[in-house]
């Protein structure tokens, strides 16, 4: 999964996710939630995948049972692999099961690429603009300073005898502030720097599509329509 | 389309891309909170509505965008960037994730479009809002196959995520904006200009 390219991934993923959107496929949820569960296992520390199945299951069961207790034609049933399940929970089991296919799907795609290997195929592929590159990598690294800035902000109104909730304008406003000087600062410095949206452009790695790209794309494209028609 | 983003400066690129984080982390604080809520809410059936309530948070970014630069396609494409980042910041539900930026973007955007970018106030920002929530409920249905359940439920749904996208969205973002754009913050944006 490391070695694919991140834009056939991200699109072959995408596609995949809305494939299971646009149906109520038990079996198909189930498959891919197996198989990306085993590839995210194989990427993930074991701790870290421990943790996603314990998110994940919280959001699945809370989504079962309100499909359980609120759907609208709760008479008829069926059989499932030799049980017999009532409506209810077949739709329940539809709805949670789909959870976790989405969260392994993404997963797996999160745990085997970084931001920046994104943007440059972004970049190489699809001729993302340079200014959203380099700026989203900008951005991005500002992330640590945000936390940071939101405690300090919350310090000194406490050190005058001030409180304030999570989201008031109070913590809001300085935030903003900063993100309206950060940008200028940050674009000032890297035009200085010599950095130019216009101008050509080489890159230190150079990311192309291959068969094996296409492999991983047909494979899973066609997987999942094998399984929605059956 | 490669065109059209070509026009955008690094500035802004950056602006609406660190916005996006702040709401990104705010909304990830609200998150743990939406999952214990959820988790109380289950033996009911009514965890689908713990995120409802801080749902509006979502459209904040690509509403402050809109409202601050007014320029089209400001409020989609940061909402774009606001979910790319969002995957790599720990957002588990990966590139499907960006389907719901495209959507939620889309629907803030018709606010502004509303009068042809040409000024923001209360009725684009509101409008924004509405859109915003028809949109994000629609694919919603979808991708969480809800339109097996029940009208009341999908009507409660419907009701919350509207009155939170009132207030974060539309209230909160007018109320920021202008009190930035008194203090001189964004006196290089149209919105700057607009208030002086």
């Amino acid at each position: 999964m490391r070695q694919l390219n991140p834009t056939v991934k991200f699109s072959a993923i995408l596609l995949a996710g809305l494939i299971v959107s646009f149906q109520n496929n038990l079996l198909l949820n189930l498959v891919l939630l197996g198989l990306f569960a085993l590839i995210t296992a194989v990427y993930l520390p074991i701790l870290k995948w421990l943790r996603l199945w314990l998110w994940l299951s919280l959001a699945a069961v809370g989504v079962f049972f309100s499909g359980y207790f609120f759907l609208q034609e709760k008479t008829g049933g069926g059989q499932w692999a030799g049980w017999q399940l009532s409506a209810q929970t077949i739709y329940g089991l539809q709805l949670a099961t789909r959870i976790y296919c989405f969260g392994f799907l993404g997963a797996s795609f999160a745990a085997t690429t970084t931001l920046t290997a994104f943007i440059e195929s972004l970049q190489q592929q699809l001729h993302l603009p340079t200014q959203f590159a380099y700026g989203i990598m900008a951005a991005f690294h500002v992330a640590p300073l945000i936390p940071q800035e939101y405690r300090q902000t919350q310090l000194s109104l406490w050190s005058r005898g001030l409180s304030a909730p999570w989201l008031s304008t109070r913590l809001m406003t300085p935030l903003l502030v900063k993100s309206v000087r950060w940008s200028e600062v940050l674009a000032t410095a890297m035009i200085s720097r010599g950095f130019t949206a216009e101008a050509p452009r080489t890159h230190f790695k150079k990311y192309q599509v291959q068969w094996f790209d296409w492999l991983f794309f047909s494979g899973l494209i066609i997987l999942t329509i094998i399984l929605s028609i059956f | 389309m490669t065109k059209k983003l070509a026009k955008w400066s690094l500035k802004d690129v950056i602006m609406v891309g660190i916005t996006a984080i702040i709401f990104g982390v705010i909304y990830l604080g609200a998150v743990h909170l939406g999952v214990y809520l959820g988790v109380l809410l289950t033996p009911f059936g009514l965890a689908v509505l713990a995120n409802e309530f801080i749902f509006g948070i979502w459209f904040m970014a690509a509403a402050f965008a809109g409202y601050v630069i007014q320029r089209p396609g400001a409020a989609l494409i940061t909402e774009m960037i606001a979910a790319l980042l969002e995957v790599f910041m720990g957002n588990f539900y990966g590139p499907i994730v960006f389907v719901s930026g495209f959507v939620q973007g889309i629907g803030t955007e018709a606010g502004f479009m509303s009068n042809g970018y040409r000024r923001a106030g209360w009725p684009q920002l509101i409008i924004g809002a509405v859109a915003a929530t028809v949109t994000s409920f629609i694919w919603g249905i979808v991708r969480s196959s809800f339109s097996g359940l029940q009208w009341q439920l999908l009507l409660s749904i419907f009701v919350i995520r509207l009155l939170s996208a009132l207030l974060f969205s539309a209230v909160l973002v007018k109320i920021v904006c202008d009190r930035l754009a008194k203090m001189g913050v964004l006196n290089s944006y149209p919105i700057g200009t607009a208030q002086q």
